[in-house]
C-alpha cells in the first residue's frame, strides 16, 4: 500500500476542503485493495496494476463497504472507477479455495461505481452483493474463470437498479456450488419488496461452461423487472442459457427483454421463462430444448404477457421425440408467438408440425422446414416445463 | 460455426408478419427489408450474413456505415431558392428507414424541417453508398443555418453536418459574388439538380443568373 497510503491522506484533505476535483491513484500486486477502494471519493479513479509490487500480479480477496461515487453536493454524478492498468496483463483477484470465500463482496451500498478490466480466478463467487443495495453500477470487461460457485451473484442482494454488466467473460463455473454465470435477483424474498434487480442492462457478455449443481448462464430471478439482456453469447450450460422468471408485475410495460442473444449447447432449455418476458431476435440451437415457456407457480406466479417474436430455434440435438420448443401456455393471457423459425433437422418433413414444436393445444403452425407464425391461446393438460441435464451433449469438463 | 442466416431463394423470404416484427434484427439491420419481414432472427440483406458470425467469442456490435463526404461539405451552403439537394456518402451501403432518414433542424432553436425533404438512395450511385435528401419545393429560409444528423432509424454512425442556406452561392464560397455568374455560365443548358441550378428548375438557364443578381453581396451569417 505504498502508493495508496498517500492516496488516502490526499483524499481526506480533498474532502475536508470541499474540493470537487477527482484524483487518480495506483495499486500494485500485494497491496490491500479493500483499503485502496474504500478510501476513494466521488470522481476518483484507482488504476490496478499487475506489474510491479510483490511480482505476483495478484491481489487477495476483499470486501468493500459502502462504495458511493455520487457527490451529493453537485448536480453531476461523479463515478468512482476501479480499473485495470492499460497495456499490462489483467490484475488477478485470487483465492485458492472454491468454496470458502467470495473474491469480492460489495457490502451495505454501492452507487456510481465502475469496475473495469479485472480478472477473477477461483474463489466461491467472483463478485457478490450480499444483502447489498445499489444503483448505477457498471461491471465491464471483467474475466471470471474457474469459479467455485457463481460469476456475478446477487442471490441475496437488496434492491439494485441501473446496473450495467457489459463485455464480461464468465467461464467454468460450479466447482463447488450452483454454478450460475450470473445470478441476478433473489428468490426467497418474494413479496418483501427486496432482492430486486431493475432497469439494468446485461449486454455483450460471453458466458460459457456453467456447471455445478445447477449451472444457468444468466438467471434473472422473479420480481426483477425492466431489465434488458442483449447481445450475449452463452454456450455449454447445464441449466438454461437464459432463465427469466418474470417480473410479478401486471403489464408488459415492465417486462424483461431478452434480445439478440446467441445460445447453444444448453443441457436444459436455451431460453426459459415463466411470465412477463419479451423475447426477440435470439438465435438458439443445439440445446435440449431451445425454448420453453410454462407456468411455475412455486417460483414465479401466474404465467402471462410473454411475447416471442422473430427468433431462430434450431435443432434440439436430442433423441427422437424431443422438441425444439415447448409452450405450455393454454388459457393464459397475452401470449404471442410470432415470426419465429423452428427447425429440427433430423425429423422428416411430414412430421415436422407434430414433432418440432410442442404446443399444448391446436395452433396453426405454418411450416416449411420449419416456420411458425401465429398467436396461440388454446387448451392444456400437459405438465409444466422440466429442468434436467443431459450429459451426452456436454463436453467433458476442462482439460 | 453454425450459420443460421437464411439462404438465398428460401421460401421463408418475406414470409413473416410485419405486425409483430421488431424494428430491427439480430444484426440490428432495419426490418422489414423489401416490404415484408422474414421470420426468424435474421432479415435478409444479401447473399450471406452481413453481421457477426456465430463463434466461441464475444458478439461484436455491427460496424455502422460512416459518413465520408457530403455535398455541400461541412459548413457549406445550400444555394438554391427551392429543391436544394443534400448528398451524404458513406463508406458502406446504407438502408433507408421507413420514415425520415435525417433530422434537419434550424440551428439556434428553430423548427425541425426533416419532413420538408424527400429521401432516397442516390440513383447515380450504383453502390448504394449515397443518401440523397431533396428539399420538397421552397421550404428553407435564406441566410439561415441548419444542422443535419441521422434519424434514429437510419443505421449509420452518428454525425452532424451544419449547412447554411445562401441563395445564389453557386460556388460554395459563403458569399454571393460575380464568380457565381461564371459557375452558372459554364454549365448553361445542362439538365441537372446540382447546386448551379439556382432556381431549382432542373435546368441551368439564364433565369439562374437572376438568382445571383437578386442576392449579390449576400454572405453566410455567423453560425449560431
Amino acid at each position: 500500500m505504498r502508493v495508496h497510503a498517500y492516496a488516502m491522506s490526499l483524499s481526506v484533505v480533498l474532502f475536508a476542503s470541499g474540493a470537487a476535483s477527482a484524483a487518480t491513484y495506483d495499486a500494485y500486486p500485494g497491496d490491500d485493495l479493500k483499503t485502496a477502494i474504500e478510501s476513494l471519493f466521488f470522481g476518483d479513479t484507482l488504476i490496478v496494476h499487475s506489474v510491479g509490487g510483490d511480482g505476483t500480479g495478484q491481489y487477495d480477496r476483499f470486501k468493500v463497504y459502502n462504495l458511493r461515487g455520487d457527490n451529493p453536493r453537485t448536480p453531476e454524478k461523479e463515478w468512482i472507477t476501479v480499473q485495470a492498468a492499460e497495456g499490462e496483463p489483467r490484475p488477478v483477484i485470487y483465492d485458492s479455495s472454491y468454496s470458502s470465500y467470495n473474491l469480492v463482496e460489495f457490502l451495505d451500498y454501492i452507487q456510481y461505481a465502475k469496475i473495469i478490466g479485472l480478472e477473477f480466478w477461483r474463489g466461491s463467487d467472483s463478485i457478490k452483493l450480499p444483502g447489498t443495495s445499489g444503483d448505477h453500477v457498471i461491471f465491464e470487461d471483467l474475466y471470471m474463470h474457474e469459479i467455485g460457485n457463481t460469476g456475478i451473484n446477487l442471490s441475496s442482494c437488496g434492491n439494485v437498479s441501473f446496473m450495467e454488466i457489459r463485455g464480461c467473460e464468465i467461464a467454468d463455473t460450479g466447482y463447488a456450488g450452483h454454478g450460475e454465470g450470473m445470478y441476478l435477483g433473489t428468490h426467497g424474498t418474494q413479496g418483501s419488496g427486496s432482492g430486486i434487480l431493475r432497469d439494468s442492462i446485461i449486454e455483450f457478455n460471453y458466458v460459457h461452461h456453467c456447471y455445478g449443481s445447477q449451472g444457468d448462464g444468466i438467471e434473472l430471478k422473479y420480481e426483477c423487472y425492466r431489465n434488458v439482456v442483449r447481445d450475449n453469447v452463452i454456450h455449454d450450460t447445464q441449466y438454461p442459457g437464459i432463465l427469466s422468471h418474470g417480473t410479478a408485475l401486471p403489464t408488459a410495460a415492465d417486462n424483461n427483454i431478452l434480445t439478440r442473444n446467441v445460445i447453444w449447447n444448453s443441457g436444459d432449455n436455451g431460453i426459459q421463462t415463466h411470465q412477463t418476458t419479451t423475447i426477440t431476435n435470439n438465435v438458439v440451437f443445439s440445446s435440449s430444448r431451445c425454448i420453453n415457456v410454462g407456468e411455475n407457480t412455486s417460483n414465479s406466479g401466474i404465467l402471462h404477457d410473454v411475447y416471442i417474436y422473430n427468433n431462430t430455434f434450431y435443432d434440439s440435438g436430442d433423441e427422437e421425440g424431443d422438441r425444439v420448443a415447448g409452450f405450455y401456455v393454454s388459457g393464459k393471457t397475452n401470449i404471442e408467438i410470432c415470426n419465429n423459425l423452428f427447425y429440427q433437422p433430423n425429423i422428416g418433413q411430414p412430421n415436422i408440425e407434430d414433432l418440432a414444436v410442442t404446443f399444448d393445444g391446436s395452433v396453426g403452425i405454418v411450416t416449411s422446414g420449419t416456420m411458425a407464425r401465429h398467436r396461440i391461446c388454446p387448451v392444456d393438460s400437459r405438465p409444466g416445463p422440466r429442468r434436467r441435464t443431459r450429459s451426452s451433449i456436454l463436453p467433458s469438463r476442462r482439460a | 460455426m453454425t450459420d443460421l442466416y437464411l439462404q438465398g431463394g428460401t421460401a421463408l423470404e418475406n414470409a413473416g408478419d410485419n405486425t409483430y416484427a421488431p424494428a430491427d434484427d439480430f444484426n440490428e439491420t432495419a426490418r422489414p427489408q423489401d416490404g415484408t419481414a422474414e421470420p426468424g432472427a435474421y432479415e435478409i440483406v444479401g447473399a450471406s450474413n452481413p453481421g457477426w458470425q456465430i463463434d466461441e467469442e464475444f458478439k461484436t456490435p455491427p460496424v455502422l456505415p460512416a459518413l465520408v463526404s457530403s455535398e455541400p461539405p461541412a459548413d457549406g451552403t445550400l444555394p438554391k431558392t427551392q429543391n436544394n439537394v443534400i448528398l451524404l456518402t458513406f463508406d458502406a451501403p446504407v438502408t433507408l428507414p421507413g420514415g425520415d432518414a435525417l433530422v434537419i433542424v434550424e440551428m439556434g432553436g428553430g423548427p425541425d424541417v426533416s419532413s420538408a425533404f424527400v429521401y432516397q438512395l442516390d440513383p447515380n450511385d450504383p453502390n448504394g453508398l449515397t443518401l440523397k435528401a431533396t428539399e420538397n419545393g421552397a421550404q428553407l429560409t435564406d441566410l439561415t443555418w441548419y444542422q443535419v444528423s441521422p434519424a434514429a432509424d437510419l443505421a449509420v454512425a452518428p454525425f452532424t453536418l451544419d449547412v447554411c442556406v445562401l441563395f445564389g452561392d453557386a460556388n460554395n464560397s459563403a458569399r454571393v459574388t460575380a464568380a457565381d455568374y461564371s459557375e452558372v455560365k459554364a454549365r448553361m443548358g445542362e439538365y441537372t439538380d446540382a447546386r448551379y441550378d439556382l432556381n431549382g428548375s432542373g435546368r441551368i438557364t439564364t433565369a439562374d443568373y437572376s438568382t445571383v443578381k437578386a442576392h449579390l453581396s449576400d454572405r453566410a451569417p455567423t453560425k449560431p
